[in-house]
Formats: structure tokens, sequence, C-alpha cells
């Protein structure tokens, strides 16, 4: 692609276009100091969750890859549910698996995908069933039910996964804080909890989290085609 | 990344609006940000105006097939962008995004703040006024900075929003 460079050379200096901003130099420097700090002391925190879950989850994720991996050599499919910035993580998840940039790609959906649906069954019946129903209607029991909620408290992601246990499908569950109502179901096989009280670093660790999920399945994949290559594909991880 | 949100704080307080954009994990960024400041996880934290240009599947799909690919975005960001308004385009570094750094383009000709997050070297075609680079060549990474990169950047344009005379 080839685009024209930008020769504006229109002035860059935020003071100049927004000279409203400005106190005394005092305050300005006390407080994008703190500010500074501030965002360091998040990215570090992030960091030390990571590496806390690294060790925390290791063994649990490495089963639960084995799991999905099984299911996916069987022909099933993976549906991801979640609500706000959950629901492009669960954008995120299905994106992931079924667009790789590396290894193969599987068959994932993202519920929150179809604002027709969406709408329709708050619509009609209330937004509390809106997962429940798309996994009845589409879900078969070899299938994977993937639901996320940082509070773990999530109406109709608890619905959804509860519905996809009694049909047989296999349930992940991403919560934070403790893990809210989601800790305390029988009805989800894996659940991963990011011990945080903070939501943007709940969401952050969880994207690590499935990230590595994914990565995990398709190596198991790859180690149970070895000898039987059900696809010439091989992840390059 | 103080001196971006101080930038995006004043646009906001000039009554402008967020525009989110980026292919594949880019796009869940952009959803993510977008519902990050219209419905803020902060209790008391007000609403801002953002959206995400990939939520619109007909427009896209209709631009896409009329005009190409490449085009999606910047169309769109002629169309629905305002002067006071900031364009954020997400540009991961195994990707040519050429969509986006277009829409970039467009925007700036059309006054827009630009910020650009994930690439560092998109320089010599885009010269947009924010960079926030990431420096990883393992996309899952990119895509977990970014998502780090969108929380900060939203908790820094709150703080400027509250004291807009501190702004660096």
């Amino acid at each position: 692609m080839k685009l024209p460079e930008n020769g504006s050379g229109r002035p860059r200096g935020i003071e100049s276009l927004y000279p409203f901003l400005f106190a005394s130099q005092k305050d300005r420097g006390a407080v994008t100091e703190e500010v500074r700090r501030s965002t360091r002391e998040q990215a570090l925190e992030i960091v030390a969750i990571r590496d806390r879950l690294a060790v925390g989850l290791d063994t649990r994720l490495t089963e639960c890859a084995q799991a999905l991996a099984l299911r996916f050599a069987k022909g099933g499919r993976l549906f991801a549910f979640g609500n706000g910035g959950s629901a492009s993580d669960a954008q995120s998840v299905a994106r992931v698996f079924l667009d790789p940039s590396a290894g193969q790609p599987l068959p994932a959906y993202a519920l929150t995908n179809d604002t027709a649906v969406v709408t329709a069954l708050s619509n009609d019946i209330g937004f509390e069933v809106v997962f429940a129903r798309q996994i009845a209607a589409f879900a078969e029991q070899g299938d994977i039910a993937v639901g996320l909620s940082t509070s773990g408290n999530s109406e109709n992601v608890i619905r959804a996964l509860y519905e996809a246990a009694r049909r047989g499908l296999l349930t992940v569950g991403f919560a934070g804080y403790t893990g809210g109502r989601m800790a305390e179901m029988d009805s989800i096989n894996y659940l991963f909890v990011v011990p945080s009280l903070s939501v943007h670093r709940i969401q952050e660790a969880q994207t690590t989290l499935y990230h590595v999920l994914w990565e995990l399945t398709q190596l198991a994949l790859t180690e149970s085609s070895q000898g039987h290559p059900v696809d010439q594909r091989r992840p390059q991880l | 990344m103080t001196r971006t949100g101080a930038a995006m704080a004043a646009r906001f307080s000039g009554g402008g609006k967020l525009i989110a954009f980026g292919n594949g994990a880019g796009s869940t960024d952009a959803q993510h940000v977008a519902v990050e400041f219209v419905h803020p996880v902060i209790v008391g934290k007000r609403a801002l105006p953002a959206i995400a240009l990939t939520s619109d599947v007909a427009t896209i799909s209709g631009i896409a097939d009329r005009e190409g690919w490449e085009q999606v975005f910047a169309h769109q960001i002629q169309h629905l962008g305002r002067p006071g308004d900031i364009a954020l385009g997400f540009i991961p570094p195994d990707g040519s995004s050429g969509n986006v750094l277009r829409a970039l383009l467009v925007a700036q000709a059309m006054g827009l703040l630009t910020v650009a997050v994930g690439r560092d070297d998109i320089g010599p075609i885009v010269a947009v006024d924010h960079t926030v680079m990431v420096k990883s060549s393992n996309p899952q990474i990119v895509k977990e900075m970014e998502v780090t990169i969108c929380h900060i950047l939203w908790e820094l344009v709150h703080v400027f929003l509250e004291r807009p005379a501190v702004a660096p």
C-alpha cells in the first residue's frame, strides 16, 4: 500500500492547541509525576498477577487444554460469551481459536456477535436468558462453553454455563475477585479465577489466560495427532 | 501515555468522541475501549462518547464489497468523524493494517486527534499525533499489552478531565 506522506506540518504541542489546560508549572510537574508513577505501578501490578497465575494455574490450564483438544479432535466446537468488556473478550477467544496466528483453525463462536438474536431474546424474554438460549439452540454434547465474567456473578453467563453442563458440554469459566457465584457452581469443569480487586487487571489477566489456554490446546492437538496427522498445518508456536 | 491521555481528555472536554478501529484482535480491542468509555466499570466515572467502527457489520461489509477492505475504516471516519474527535487505531506488528493507516490519514486531514497503538514504525506513512508502541513480535502478547494500554488511557483521561489545569 502506498499512502501520501503527511506534510501538513501543523503544531503537535498540545499547549498551543489547548491553552486552557495549563496551570502553574509546579502543579503540572507534581501531577504529571504522580500520573506517571501510577501508570508504572499498574503496569507492574499486571505483570505480578500474571507471574502468580503462571505458578498457581499451570496444571489446571494444561488439563483444561487437553480436555479442549480432545473435544476439538472429535469435531467439537467452542462457544464463548460474556458482557461488556467480557463480550469483547468472548469475541477475542473465538477469534484466536478460529483465526489463529499459528496452528490449526478451530471452530469457535462468540455468542455476542449476533445483535439480532441478542436483542430479540432480551426484548422478548430478558437479558438473563440470552446466552443460555443460544447454547440451547446451537450446542451439541461434544461442544465447549466458555463463560467470562469479571465478578463471577453475571446472571446470563451463569445460566448459560448451567445449560451447557446440562447438555453435556465441557464448561470453562473465567472470573475475578474470589470467583463470585461461579466459584460455587458445580457445573463448571474448569474455573480460572484472577484474584484481583481491579476489573481492569482481571480482564488483562484473563486475556493472558485464554491465550495460554489456546496455545496449550494447539500443542495438545499436535501431540495427539502425531503419527496420525489429521491436519498438515503444524502449529509454530 | 500521560501525554496521550491528556490530549484525549482535552478532546473529550471539547465535546469530541472517541472512534476506535482495528483488525482481528484489534477489532475486539476497539470494542473493548469503546465500552470502557461509554459505560465505565468504576462507579461514579462519567460516560464519554466512544464508538468501535468494527461493530457495524452492515456498513463494514457494504464498504468492503463495494470499495474494498482497504477503505472500510477510512470511509466511516470520513462520514462519522468530526474535527474535534479522536481516532484510535490498533496496528499490530504482524499485519499490514492498510485500512487502519488509511483511516488515520483521513482522520488527520480532517483535524481529529490521531492515536496509534501497537506499532511504532508507521511514522513515514502517517504522522500520527500520539503513538503507544508494544515491543513484542508475539501477537498474543501485543493484544495483552493493548488491553492494559486501553485501561490506563481510560484512567488517564478521567484524571485529566477532573483536573484539566494540570495536564502536562
